[in-house]
């Protein structure tokens, strides 16, 4: 199986692509309150480029070593399309702003195709037998990333993006909060390729892949042929739908944008883009390694998640190595399950703490894990939590209480394990009470679940 | 008719601009009874001749009321602020004018009311101008008779002769700086000859300058490629003032020139372009304009042009329709201009609101240009026709090395009657574009001057990339 991927990321830039209005949607901003006469399309409006767009786009492209044309050119793409205010979309054709390229990733290197910048069209607003179209993204500037057919199975098509998200976090030209990230995938089993457009977010991805690849199997299984087509991703339904066969593929009549003469992009601009990015995930990996001595394969998963910030940040003052296991384990497991990617510089100090009580062996690991989970539900802190008041019934000591309550509260144990979990609340109290409140009700509570298991 | 007599007198003193400032300034006349007179007279010469697609009576009494109070401010220290004082100027459909109706001539925009002046009127307005209206085009600018007008819009009469078309696409522009009675620039726009056409068939001067050199922010696009702003007027001297202030630099339109026309040079000698196909009577009066020029000192050698003779028509209806053919996608009844009822599909409501809002030449257009840009023949058509454009532009400059400008006429023939046009063929109407696309196309300035003839036709003087001021003085000599 071959999977290649068209990802289309927001570039987090003030204004639009090409008019000045705002590209960040406020919290409660009305529909079309964010438009003028460019990005609505009126008659006799001139695009104009933004070159802090250009930059952030140059700023991928160098990143992941594509090639860059002498002149930034623009082409218009034509189809019909009520959220496409002229009806045609300023993208790039023959001249993309990057060409070739490869992207480092946890799992290897990925091959690229292109990269390029286009206008976002406006959104559709569904309203059951009508729709509304709010034009406030219309002219946002978008980056298309398209990979060769590189990727060889759902997870690493995910993975992928996970990473992507991340590179282009860490070059500041993307922020998940304020821009899309939306992805177009071809899969093909044999020799048949099949696209399926509108897939938001990466899980999404994960998700229309796998099915996708299933519902191939069971075709051929079935003796039938695959058919080359464009599917449509239907989130709500966990399916693919057929949208339009290959005979019926649009023909978007591509000219030049004739409003944008062709921008020569200079030598000095490049080398000054290039000397300004930071340092990329790869390298970075290579660095910490060498800098902590902590495991290889931990420092890249670290770095292509996106962690390595973090993990500097805790190693300043927990050992190194224990920072990058609990970073690439725990930190990232609890992550992932909160679909969350940004750690607040308190809570990673609160990390840190917890991480040192660990260090030294003042918290169990069962314990430090919960606490963890607990903290980035609502910070608090840490030292005082399970600080000096606290050391008391920490470990073996607090271990020694629940054994006490257990033992003596047998008709509650028994209530707990026939199903009634509120039983487990009357034990926490009872271990409260001997403690006088000084326990931590988390670790006991799990101690208490360990130890009234039938 | 009054008009006409008026028309055909070349140097009537009122009809001078600097006549006017002066009476003006002298307290003879305020601004707003010059205004109020312009627009009676105005609305009398569109009963008569069709020229006009708006008339802006509000907005040009509130600019006269507000340049009357500045006068009495200033005295006569107003004409280092305001140089066009009282010059009444009037704005091809397709020019963008804030609150008054900017339709192209299509009912596909009309009633729109645009929400910015382009860049060309706030300059003018800046300047001093009045804006009187907007005149009469064949629907975006697709014609050379101001004929292909859109659909509910009137086709404009040649002032010299009510049966005669005005020439296109911007005969309504020519058609008023032929008939007005007062100091009258029309401001005009060509994508592939709509300023030298209709001014040779009106028997006026207009000036398509260099690409680049006007703004073309607001203006509504025919082929952005391919459209120039620039002056129709009775006078030289009129267009050369407007042409002072409407060209530079706008940061508004990323195709603008950053450098701006060269200084007025005096050519020795012109090079005169062999054309076939041209009215015997036209060609002599080409031959009497050159001999004038002649006898001032200027040479002149016959030269041929025979790639651009030979390929510049088709590259011109190639890139012309498809840039055209984008631009119009935006026209669906979604957001401004002509709406039907909304029913059914997204694409049912476009595909019954394109149908209705074009006319034919509109539909003949998006279909040649959608069709030379599709997957398959894009190569074919639209890249070659650009690859000829590049030698196209490469042929002229050869030439114009050697030579100070080109000379031909305008148009091959006199202004044809309304009956004799409805015979022609599409091909034959786009024909007779022959000896205007290719200066067009290579983005030259190029310059109609009246020809004296039995009627209107008009010599062109092509120049180099921004030599639109020796143009000018070599139009004064012809």
């Amino acid at each position: 199986m071959r999977i290649g991927l068209e990802v289309h990321c927001g570039l987090d830039t003030e204004s639009k692509l090409f008019c000045a209005c705002s590209a960040r949607p406020s919290p409660e901003e009305r529909p079309n309150s964010r438009c003028c006469p460019v990005c609505l399309g009126h008659p006799g409006s001139r695009p104009l480029t933004n070159s802090r767009a250009v930059s952030h786009a140059l700023r991928v492209a160098l990143a992941l070593g594509c090639r860059i044309p002498a002149e930034l050119r623009f082409a218009r793409k034509s189809y019909f399309y009520p959220d496409l205010p002229k009806n045609f979309q300023i993208t790039q054709y023959d001249h993309p702003l990057g060409g070739g390229g490869t992207m480092e990733t946890s799992f290897g290197s990925v091959a690229l195709r292109r990269i390029h910048l286009e206008e976002d069209p406006g959104a559709i607003v569904d309203r059951g037998s009508y729709v509304l179209v709010d034009y406030n993204r219309s002219g946002c500037p978008l980056l298309e990333i398209v990979t060769e057919p590189a990727l060889k199975n759902a997870e690493e098509a995910r993975a992928f993006v996970d990473e992507l998200s991340v590179l282009l976090g860490c070059l500041g030209v993307y922020s998940p909060e304020r821009n899309i990230l939306k992805v177009d995938a071809n899969i093909s089993l044999s020799d048949v390729r099949v696209e399926i457009k509108n897939i938001l977010g990466q899980r999404e991805l994960q998700r229309a892949l796998e099915y996708e690849e299933a519902r191939q199997r069971e075709t051929i299984a079935r003796g039938e042929a695959i058919v080359q087509e464009t599917r449509h991703w239907d989130a709500a339904l966990g399916a693919t739908k057929p949208m339009r066969s290959k005979e019926s593929e649009e023909d978007y009549g591509y000219i030049e944008e004739p409003d944008l003469v062709p921008h020569p992009l200079e030598k000095g601009w490049l080398a000054e883009v290039r000397k300004a990015l930071p340092e990329l995930p790869l390298s970075r990996s290579r660095r910490l390694v060498k800098q902590y001595r902590i495991a290889e394969d931990d420092s890249r998963i670290i770095c292509f998640s996106g962690l390595a910030d973090a993990f500097e940040t805790i190693a300043g003052s927990v050992d190194p190595v224990l920072a990058a296991r609990w970073t690439r384990r725990e930190v990232l497991r609890v992550l992932n399950l909160r679909g969350e990617r940004v750690i607040s510089l308190e809570l990673l100090r609160q990390i840190a703490s917890l991480l040192a009580l660990v260090e030294k062996k003042k918290v169990t690991d069962a314990i430090a894990k919960e606490l963890l989970e607990k903290l980035f539900e609502k910070p608090f802190d840490v030292k005082t939590r399970v600080g000096a008041g606290l050391s008391v019934v920490m470990g073996d000591e607090l271990r020694a209480v629940c054994e006490r309550v257990v033992k003596e509260n047998q008709k509650a144990v028994s209530d707990y394990q026939s199903g009634r979990p509120e039983a487990l609340d009357f034990l926490l109290g009872q271990v409260m009470r001997a403690t006088k409140g000084r326990a931590d009700p988390g670790a006991a509570r799990l101690l208490l679940k360990e130890l009234g298991k039938a | 008719m009054p008009a006409r007599k008026k028309a055909t007198s070349k140097q009537g003193a009122s009809a001078e601009l600097p006549a006017l400032q002066g009476r003006i300034l002298q307290g003879e006349i305020t601004l707003s009874d010059h205004v109020h007179e312009a627009v009676d007279s105005l609305r009398e010469l569109d009963r008569e001749y069709a020229m006009m697609t708006a008339i802006s009576e509000e907005l040009a009494r509130s600019q006269a009321k507000a340049l009357d109070a500045e006068k009495r401010k200033l005295g006569k220290d107003i004409l280092r602020a305001r140089p066009l004082l009282g010059l009444c100027v009037s704005f091809k459909d397709a020019i963008c004018v804030r609150g008054v109706q900017s339709a192209a001539g299509s009912k596909a925009l009309k009633g729109y009311t645009p929400v910015f002046d382009a860049t060309v009127v706030s300059r003018l307005r800046e300047a001093g101008c009045i804006v009187l209206g907007k005149t009469a085009q064949d629907e975006f600018g697709f014609g050379s008779f101001s004929v292909n007008v859109g659909k509910d819009f009137r086709i404009p009469r040649n002032p010299l002769d009510r049966e005669r078309c005005c020439g296109g696409s911007s005969g309504g522009a020519a058609a008023l700086a032929a008939a007005a009675l007062f100091p009258h620039v029309a401001i005009a726009e060509s994508t592939g000859g709509s300023i030298a056409a209709p001014a040779a068939f009106c028997g006026v001067h207009g000036l398509c300058p260099t690409y680049g050199l006007v703004s073309r922010n607001g203006l509504i696009d025919y082929a952005n490629s391919l459209d120039k702003i620039g002056p129709i007027a009775r006078s030289l001297d009129d267009v050369s003032r407007v042409l002072d202030v409407i060209a530079g630099f706008d940061a508004a339109d990323a195709t603008s020139l950053q450098r701006t026309m060269a200084p007025e040079a005096m050519p020795k000698s012109i090079a005169l372009v062999k054309q076939e196909g041209v009215a015997e009577e036209v060609a002599s009066a080409m031959w009497d304009a050159v001999k004038r020029m002649e006898s001032s000192g200027v040479s002149y050698k016959e030269v041929s042009l025979p790639y651009t003779a030979k390929f510049a028509l088709a590259a011109y209806y190639i890139i012309a329709t498809s840039e055209a053919s984008t631009n119009l996608a935006r026209y669906c009844g979604l957001r401004y201009g002509f709406q039907p009822p909304v029913e059914g599909s997204a694409e049912e409501h476009f595909t019954v609101t394109r149908g209705e809002a074009f006319g034919a030449e509109a539909k003949r257009r998006i279909l040649l240009g959608t069709y030379a840009r599709m997957a398959g023949y894009r190569s074919a058509y639209y890249e070659r026709a650009l690859a000829v454009r590049s030698r196209i532009i490469a042929e002229y400059q050869g030439v114009l090395k050697r030579f100070g400008a080109l000379v031909s006429p305008a148009m091959p023939l006199f202004p044809p009657r309304f009956d004799e046009l409805s015979q022609l063929t599409p091909l034959q109407h786009y024909a007779m574009d022959h000896l205007l696309v290719g200066p067009n196309l290579a983005g030259l300035p190029h310059l109609s001057i009246p020809l004296q003839a039995r009627l209107p036709a008009g010599l062109l003087l092509i120049g180099n990339h921004l030599q639109e001021k020796t143009l000018i003085r070599l139009g004064r000599m012809a």
